[in-house]
C-alpha cells in the first residue's frame, strides 16, 4: 500500500509543480476577486415597483381605481384619487375611458405614460394622510404586520413605517391586483453600489444567489475547468510509459494495474486542486458576503471531480493504448461529443415526441375516454380502431403547441384551464385563454359533431379553475367569483353598441354567477375542488380553506372557513375533496389530510421524499384519493383507513396522470399514451387503452433508449448537482414554479447519470488495467 | 565452460533453461519475432556477470523477463531461487534501466524517497540510507536540486543510487556507465567491486566491452536471440581460436630474421628501426615458441622481448559475431 500511496503523492507533487496549475490558480484568484465585492442589502418593502402588480395588470388596476372612485361611497379608490396629483388624476381618467372602449393595454399609449401612474402612486404611499380610519374600515386586513402598524399611534410612526403601512393597506384593498409584499426587500450591491429592489424575499433571494453561485461553478469549474484539466493531464499517463521510467516502476514489487490506477488518481489531483480552490472560494464569498453558508454547494466539488474523472478515464485508456497526449485529448473530445450527441438525441426525442404526447389529463364518461397531452392536444380513444385520434383542434391550440415546443414557460399561461366532459360523454368544454390578450372564451366540442372545436361564449377574465359539478355541469372558478354554465355554451349574443362602442356585459351569457353573498376572493396560491357526492366546493386561497355548499337555487353559500396553520403559505397547492375529507398536497411534497367534521389536520404525509405533487383527485364515495407527483410516482390514500402508500403499480415512475372511473376503479396514464384501468382493491389491470407502437416509438424504445442507457451521462450530472442543491427530483421550466403545480417539471432523475457514468468509468478503467496486464512493454 | 545445463541450480542468483521469448505484433495477421531462443545459463550468487550482444540480440528482453516486465514464452527461469515474475522477489532486486528517466519535478532525495517506497522501504530507512548513498555516487552537494537540472551523468548516478537504496541481493545494471566521464566510470567500477565484496550478484548489460571486461567474472554472448558463449574470458577466447599469438622484438636485419623464422607462421612484421623488427607469429604451444627462439638464437639474432599476446573480450566477441554473421 505504501508504494501506491507514494505514486499518488508523487502525482500530486507533479500536479503542484505544473506551471499551468499556477497560472490557473492565478486566473481563479482573479475571478474570485471579481465577485468578492458583490453583496446584498435588505430594506423594508415600501412603495410600488412594476412587478408588484400581478401579471402586469396595471391597466385594469388603473381602471379599477378610477371606476371605484366615481362611486358615491367612501372607498380607498376614492380616497386615492382625492389625494392624487393632477397628472395622476388625468391619467386615471384617460385609462378609464380606454377601458370602456376595451382599448386599454392594447397599444403602447398606456405604457408611455405609465411612469406618471407609478410615480403618482408612490407619492401617495409616502403621505401620512394616506391612512384615514373611515376609508379603510371596510378593507379586510389579513396581514399581522399591517394590523400591528395600525394599532400603533399614527404620529409615532417613522416615515418608513408610514410607507410600509400604506403599502400593506393598498395590498389589502386590492388583493386581486397586488402581490403580497415581503416585509423586507432585497437588492444587490457591488462595490457599495445598490441595484434596484428585487422581487424576492430573503429566502428566495438566497435561493437565487445560490442558483447563480451554482451556475458560476458549473460553467467555470464544470465546463471550462474540466476542459483545461483534460488538456493539461493528457500527458500524465502516456509519460508514465516512457521506457526509462515504466521499466523502473515495473521492476519494483508493485502491481502494474494498481500503479496505473494510483497514477490515475494522482492525475485527478490537478482537477481537485483547482476545483477545490474555486468552489471553496465561491462558497466563502457566498458565506461572508451574502450570509449563505450552504454546505450543499461544496458537494459540487466531488461532483465535478467525478465528471472530470469520467473524461480522464477515457483519456487514460487512450494513453495506455496509444501513449500519445494528443491522441488522449482528441479521444476525450470525441467522447465528449459522442456523449453530447447521444444525450441530445435522447432528450430531443424525449422532449419533443414522448413528453409532448404524454397524457396529462383524462376524462371518462359512459363509454367516452378522452385525454389531453402535455401540449394541449385533445385525443379521443377510438375503441374500434384501438388508437387515439386527435380531436378538438383549433388554430389557437396549434399556435400554442408550437409555442410550447420552443417557449414552454411562456406558453403555460395560455394553456386551457381545464376540460370538462359531461356526464353523458357527449360534450367537451374548456376555457381557452386567448393570446395575445388575456381574454377567455368557452370552447365546446360535441361527440355528434366529431368533437370539432367551436368557439362559445366569453368566459370570466381571470378564470382559474374549471370544475364539474356532480350532475356534470361545468363550474368556472375565477379570482373574483363563481360562474355556472346554465345554457348553451355556444349561444353568443352580440353586446349592445352605443355609437359604435360595445357596452360590456350587455350580451346574454350562458354563465350565471353563483357566488355567495360575501364574495370569496381567491389569492394565489389557490386551488379548488368539488365533492363528487355532495356537490360541496372547497376553495383554498393562500392559507385559508373555504367550503361552500350550493343552496336550492344552486348558488354557493359559504359553509365554513378554516385558517390553516401553515409554515409557508406561499407554496403552490393541489386540492381534492371527497366525503368529509380534504386533501391538500403542497409544493414541498407534504400532503395534509383535513377532516371537515373536526376542521383539523388529521394526518400528514411526505409520500415522495419532498418532491412536488402535480395532480390530485378524490374518488366518488370519498374513500380513495390519488396524488400524482412530478416524478411520475402515484400515492394512494385510503380515507377509511387513514393510511397512504405508494401505489403498487408496475408503472410507478412513469405515471403522468390519472382519473377515477368509479368508486374502486382508476384510469392511469402511463409511459406516454398508454392508459390502464386498475381495480383499487385487487390492483389488477381491468382494461387497457393502448395503441400499437409506431415506428418513431419503436426506434425510441429499442434503439435510442438502450444506447442512452449504457452510455455515460457526464453532462447530465448537472441534474445531480441541482438535486444536491434543491433536494428535489424535479425542476420547473426555467427554474420557476410559476405558482402552479400542474405546469410540467422536468424529472431530474439525479442518480441515473451517477450510476451509468460510474459503471462506464469502472469498465473503461478495467479495460485499461487488463490491457496493461496483458501488454508487454 | 558452461553452455547449457540440464539441471537448474536453485541456489544460483539467476538460472534459465531453454528460455524462449516470441513477440507477436499486429491484430489480425500477427507477425512473430523470436527474441530469445533456447537460452540456458546460470549466474551463481556473488558473481559479476556480463551479458553481451549486438543491438537486437535479446539482452534487454532477457533482463525484462527476469524482472517480470515481459513474460517468457516457454522454458524456465528463476531469480534468487524463485520463478521470475514473483513480485515478492523483486524486493531483493535492484535495477538501473538503460535511458533512465526520473521524474523531473523531484530532487535527488525526493526521487530516492519515491523509489524507496516503491521497494517497500519506510521513510526512516530511506532517510538513513539515502544521504550516504548520494555521497557514494557523488551527488551529496546537489541533493536539493531539481532532477531536471541534472546532467545525464548525474541522472545516471542518481539511478544507480536508487537501485542500491534497498540493499538488493541481485542488481541488474543496464549500461551503468552511460553518460559518465572517465572518473565516474572508475567510481562505478569501484562500487561494483565493493558490492561484489559484500556478496551481491551483479548482472551487467553493456555495449562497452572494455568496461565489462574490467569488472565481470564471467560473460555470456547473445546473438540473434541465441546464446553463443558463456564463461570466463579465457573460456570464451579458447572457443574462438586454437593457437595463441606471440609478439617478438628482434635485433637483426629483416632478411636474417625472415630466414631464421622460415618454419614459423609469421602473421605480421613491423620494422621498428634499421636493425630492429617486431613480428607476430602464431604458435600452437610452448614447443613452437621454444623452436622459434632456438632458430633465432641459432642464427645469432638477439631477442629483445617476447610477449605472449593475451586474447581480449572484444576479439572474442567480434570473432563470434563475425563467424555467426558469415554462417548466416
Amino acid at each position: 500500500m505504501r508504494a501506491y500511496v507514494a505514486i499518488i503523492r508523487d502525482s500530486f507533487q507533479e500536479a503542484l509543480s505544473s506551471r499551468v496549475l499556477w497560472i490557473l490558480l492565478v486566473v481563479i484568484t482573479l475571478l474570485l476577486l471579481l465577485i468578492l465585492p458583490s453583496g446584498y442589502k435588505e430594506s423594508v418593502t415600501v412603495g410600488l415597483r412594476q412587478h408588484d402588480v400581478k401579471r402586469g395588470r396595471w391597466p385594469e388596476f388603473a381602471s379599477k381605481i378610477q371606476q371605484e372612485s366615481e362611486a358615491d361611497a367612501v372607498s380607498p379608490s376614492r380616497h386615492l384619487v382625492a389625494l392624487a396629483n393632477e397628472d395622476l388624476k388625468a391619467f386615471l381618467k384617460k385609462t378609464a375611458v380606454q377601458e370602456k372602449k376595451a382599448e386599454v393595454g392594447k397599444d403602447m399609449k398606456f405604457w408611455r405614460e405609465f411612469d406618471k401612474f407609478l410615480g403618482g402612486l408612490n407619492e401617495l404611499l409616502e403621505k401620512p394622510e394616506f391612512y384615514r380610519a373611515d376609508v379603510w374600515e371596510n378593507v379586510i386586513v389579513r396581514s399581522d404586520e399591517a394590523r400591528e402598524l395600525l394599532e400603533l399611534d399614527a404620529n409615532s410612526l417613522s416615515a418608513e413605517q408610514v410607507q410600509r403601512r400604506n403599502r400593506l393597506l393598498l395590498e389589502a384593498a386590492y388583493p386581486e391586483m397586488l402581490q403580497v409584499s415581503p416585509q423586507t426587500a432585497m437588492s444587490l450591491t457591488y462595490f457599495g453600489k445598490e441595484s434596484d429592489r428585487l422581487p424576492f424575499r430573503k429566502a428566495q433571494f438566497d435561493a437565487q444567489v445560490t442558483h447563480w453561485g451554482e451556475l458560476v461553478i458549473r460553467w467555470i469549474a464544470g465546463t471550462i475547468g474540466i476542459f483545461v484539466a483534460i488538456i493539461v493531464t493528457a500527458g500524465m499517463i502516456p509519460q508514465m510509459f516512457d521506457a526509462g521510467s515504466w521499466s523502473l516502476l515495473l521492476s519494483k514489487p508493485v502491481s502494474r494495474s494498481v500503479v496505473f490506477l494510483a497514477k490515475f488518481i494522482g492525475g485527478s489531483a490537478f482537477m481537485l486542486l483547482n476545483a477545490a480552490y474555486f468552489i471553496c472560494g465561491v462558497w466563502f464569498i457566498l458565506g461572508f458576503r451574502f450570509g449563505i453558508w450552504d454546505g450543499k454547494l461544496l458537494l459540487m466539488l466531488p461532483l465535478y471531480v467525478f465528471v472530470f474523472v469520467i473524461y480522464y478515464a477515457v483519456s487514460a485508456l487512450a494513453g495506455v493504448i496509444w501513449r500519445s497526449p494528443i491522441v488522449c485529448v482528441i479521444i476525450s473530445i470525441v467522447f465528449w461529443a459522442a456523449c453530447f450527441v447521444v444525450g441530445a438525441i435522447h432528450s430531443g426525442v424525449e422532449r419533443f415526441v414522448y413528453k409532448n404526447s404524454r397524457l396529462t389529463s383524462l376524462m371518462f364518461s359512459q363509454d367516452t375516454l378522452m385525454g389531453v397531452s402535455e401540449v394541449g392536444v385533445v385525443s379521443h380513444w377510438d375503441e374500434d380502431a384501438q388508437e387515439w385520434k386527435q380531436v378538438f383542434r383549433s388554430s389557437t391550440q396549434e399556435q400554442l403547441q408550437a409555442m410550447l415546443m420552443f417557449a414552454p414557460a411562456e406558453a403555460q399561461r395560455f394553456l386551457p384551464i381545464g376540460y370538462v366532459l359531461d356526464k353523458q360523454g357527449e360534450q367537451l368544454l374548456t376555457v381557452q385563454r386567448n393570446f395575445p390578450g388575456l381574454r377567455s372564451t368557452l370552447r365546446v366540442g360535441h361527440k355528434a359533431d366529431n368533437w370539432s372545436n367551436q368557439e362559445g361564449a366569453g368566459a370570466p377574465m381571470y378564470a382559474k379553475f374549471l370544475l364539474r359539478e356532480p350532475d356534470g355541469t361545468p363550474l368556472i372558478v375565477s379570482s373574483a367569483g363563481l360562474d355556472r354554465l346554465e345554457g348553451d355554451p355556444l349561444a353568443k349574443s352580440k353586446p349592445v353598441k352605443v355609437l359604435g362602442v360595445s357596452l360590456p356585459l350587455t350580451g346574454s351569457r350562458p354563465l350565471r354567477s353563483v357566488q355567495p353573498g360575501e364574495p370569496v376572493v381567491l389569492t394565489d396560491p389557490a386551488a379548488a375542488a368539488i365533492n363528487e357526492d355532495t356537490g360541496q366546493l372547497a376553495l383554498y386561497s393562500r392559507g385559508t380553506l373555504t367550503v361552500l355548499e350550493p343552496d336550492e337555487k344552486h348558488n354557493y353559500q359559504k359553509q365554513r372557513e378554516i385558517q390553516l396553520d401553515l409554515e409557508d403559505a406561499d407554496q403552490a397547492v393541489a386540492l381534492a375533496f371527497g366525503g368529509t375529507t380534504v386533501l391538500l398536497a403542497f409544493e414541498d411534497g407534504h400532503v395534509s389530510v383535513y377532516d371537515l367534521k373536526t376542521a383539523k389536520e388529521e394526518n400528514s404525509f411526505n409520500p415522495d421524499r419532498g418532491n412536488p405533487p402535480r395532480f390530485i383527485q378524490a374518488a366518488p364515495g370519498g374513500k380513495w384519493f390519488a396524488v400524482v407527483f412530478h416524478t411520475g410516482r402515484m400515492w394512494l390514500y385510503d380515507a377509511a383507513a387513514n393510511e397512504g402508500a405508494m401505489a403498487s403499480f408496475a408503472s410507478q415512475g412513469a405515471i403522468s396522470t390519472m382519473t377515477f372511473s368509479g368508486n374502486e376503479t382508476m384510469l392511469v396514464a402511463e409511459r406516454g399514451t398508454r392508459v390502464k384501468e386498475y381495480n383499487l382493491d385487487t390492483r389488477a389491470v381491468q382494461k387497457q387503452f393502448a395503441a400499437e407502437k409506431g415506428i418513431g416509438e419503436m426506434i425510441y424504445d429499442y434503439a435510442v433508449t438502450p444506447i442512452y442507457t449504457v452510455f455515460p451521462k457526464p453532462g447530465e450530472l448537472d441534474r445531480t448537482a441541482q438535486y444536491f442543491l434543491t433536494g428535489k427530483e424535479t425542476e420547473s421550466f426555467e427554474n420557476m414554479s410559476l405558482g402552479s403545480l400542474t405546469v410540467a417539471r422536468d424529472k431530474l432523475d439525479p442518480w441515473t447519470p451517477v450510476w451509468s457514468s460510474l459503471i462506464f468509468m469502472l469498465v473503461v478503467l478495467g479495460i485499461a488495467c487488463l490491457y496493461i496486464e496483458r501488454q508487454e512493454f | 565452460m558452461e553452455f547449457s545445463s540440464d539441471t537448474m541450480d536453485e541456489s544460483a542468483a539467476i538460472a534459465v533453461q531453454d528460455l524462449y521469448k516470441t513477440y507477436r505484433d499486429g491484430l489480425i495477421f500477427r507477425k512473430r519475432f523470436e527474441a530469445l531462443k533456447s537460452v540456458s545459463f546460470q549466474v551463481p550468487r556473488g558473481e559479476i556477470f556480463g551479458l553481451l550482444g549486438p543491438n537486437g540480440a535479446g539482452k534487454t528482453t532477457f533482463v525484462k523477463i527476469m524482472l517480470g516486465i515481459v513474460r517468457k514464452t516457454s522454458g524456465s527461469a528463476t531469480m534468487l531461487g524463485q520463478p521470475v515474475g514473483d513480485r515478492a522477489t523483486r524486493v531483493r532486486v535492484g535495477y538501473l534501466p538503460e535511458h533512465l528517466r526520473l521524474p523531473s519535478h523531484l530532487n535527488a532525495l525526493g526521487a530516492l524517497k519515491l523509489y524507496g517506497k516503491l521497494s517497500g522501504m519506510d521513510s526512516r530507512e530511506i532517510r538513513e540510507k539515502g544521504m550516504p548513498l548520494l555521497e557514494t555516487v557523488g551527488l551529496a552537494d546537489r541533493v536539493r536540486d531539481s532532477v531536471k537540472k541534472y546532467s545525464k551523468g548525474m541522472r545516471q548516478r542518481l539511478g544507480l543510487a536508487q537501485s542500491l537504496l534497498h540493499d538488493p541481493e541481485l542488481l541488474f545494471l543496464d549500461e551503468p556507465t552511460d553518460g559518465l566521464d572517465p572518473v565516474g566510470r572508475s567510481e562505478v567500477r569501484n562500487i561494483i567491486h565493493r558490492l561484489k565484496d559484500e556478496g551481491k550478484t551483479i548482472f551487467l548489460n553493456s555495449h562497452l566491452l572494455q568496461e565489462v571486461e574490467m569488472v565481470c567474472d564471467r560473460f555470456a554472448i547473445l546473438h540473434q536471440g541465441e546464446l553463443r558463449s558463456v564463461g570466463t574470458l579465457d573460456q570464451i577466447s579458447s572457443t574462438t581460436r586454437d593457437r595463441s599469438e606471440v609478439e617478438i622484438e628482434i635485433l637483426g636485419t629483416d632478411t636474417a630474421i625472415k630466414a631464421a623464422l622460415e618454419t614459423c607462421e609469421v602473421v605480421a612484421s613491423e620494422m621498428l628501426s634499421e636493425n630492429r623488427v617486431r613480428i607476430v607469429a602464431q604458435m600452437s604451444g610452448q614447443k613452437d615458441i621454444d623452436a622459434c627462439v632456438d632458430a633465432l638464437r641459432a642464427d645469432g639474432l638477439s631477442i629483445v622481448s617476447l610477449v605472449h599476446r593475451r586474447a581480449t573480450l572484444e576479439d572474442a566477441f567480434l570473432k563470434i559475431i563475425e563467424t555467426e554473421t558469415k554462417v548466416s
